[in-house]
């Protein structure tokens, strides 16, 4: 091994691990809220604007809050009220099942794997 | 192209392949981290034999292990192809430049960069089309790439020194030129 071959290695190393850092610093102020029902996304917002959503789920209409950053179910039709005792949240999801409405919030990046390589 | 020189491709393009197969039987953490076995062929092929012979290989290995795994022309062939020869003419550059400055581990180094920067701007370019998710993935992508390349060059580092001292005659004229 030459010493340029140590120097690439020291660099390729530190770089990535300062990238891994940046862009999970740079990506986490992930402040927008996501709204999906049956999968498919019908709302998004910045967590930064206070509002009252009202969103049609499969078994009618369900009130999701966004306030101060914050977000939460107010209301759902539903028996449990699982999804509104979750209460308020930055990160995360919110899920309420009966109605297939899905709250995310503070996301922005998937990982998804779109292929694999050979 | 001698007829020693098809022969040599033949064979090396076989070991190619056979690593090419064997590590996507390896279980894996990752579903789509691979470890790049096939550029311990390619870049000992560079260094010994020279660029076209490494270029060939790996034109060879990627359309053949297409076929092989049934994958031949769809999205990870196209990634495959992309990475391959952008890895291959990164390290046939790099060597072209300075045969010193680098050994077999600098060379592999640079050849996973490139491979996996390729990659990503094809994913980019053609499939996901998602920018901050290629930025986002893009570190650990380079660090993986890199600790892979490392054992990589390692590997070719020792196997080009053992090819040389069994077959110092047929070998050291070709690694020299």
């Amino acid at each position: 091994m030459t010493l340029a071959d140590r120097a690439l290695f020291t660099v390729l190393i530190i770089a990535s691990f300062a990238g891994m850092f940046y862009t999970r610093e740079a990506l986490s102020q992930g402040t927008e809220v996501i709204i999906e029902v049956s999968g498919k996304p019908v709302f998004t917002a910045s967590l930064d604007l206070d509002r009252d959503v009202p969103i049609e789920g499969a078994h009618g209409r369900a009130g999701v809050e966004i306030r101060d950053g914050k977000v939460r179910m107010k209301e759902a039709p539903c028996d449990n009220h699982i999804c509104m005792k979750q209460g308020w949240i930055t990160r995360g999801t919110i899920v309420c099942l009966p109605n297939s409405i899905v709250v995310i919030a503070g996301g922005g990046v998937k990982k998804d794997v779109d292929a694999i390589t050979g | 192209m001698q007829l020693q020189d098809k022969r040599r491709i033949a064979i090396l393009s076989a070991y190619a392949l056979a690593l090419h197969g064997f590590e996507a039987l390896l279980p894996s953490p990752i579903p789509w981290l691979r470890l790049g076995l096939a550029n311990i062929i390619t870049l000992t092929a560079l260094i010994l034999f020279g660029f076209r012979t490494a270029f060939t290989i790996t034109l060879i290995r990627v359309v053949l292990g297409s076929l092989f795994a049934g994958t031949f022309l769809g999205p990870s062939f196209v990634l495959s192809l992309g990475g391959g020869i952008c890895g291959t003419c990164a390290m046939g550059a790099m060597l072209g430049i300075s045969r010193k400055f680098f050994g077999p581990v600098g060379l592999s180094l640079i050849g996973a960069l490139f491979h996996n920067g390729a990659q990503l701007f094809l994913a980019y370019w053609i499939f996901i089309q998602r920018i901050e998710a290629v930025i986002f993935i893009t570190p650990v992508i380079m660090l993986l790439g890199t600790l892979t390349g490392f054992i990589n060059g390692i590997v070719s580092d020792i196997l080009i020194k053992n090819l040389l001292k069994k077959e110092p005659d047929s070998l050291h004229n070709v690694a020299q030129a």
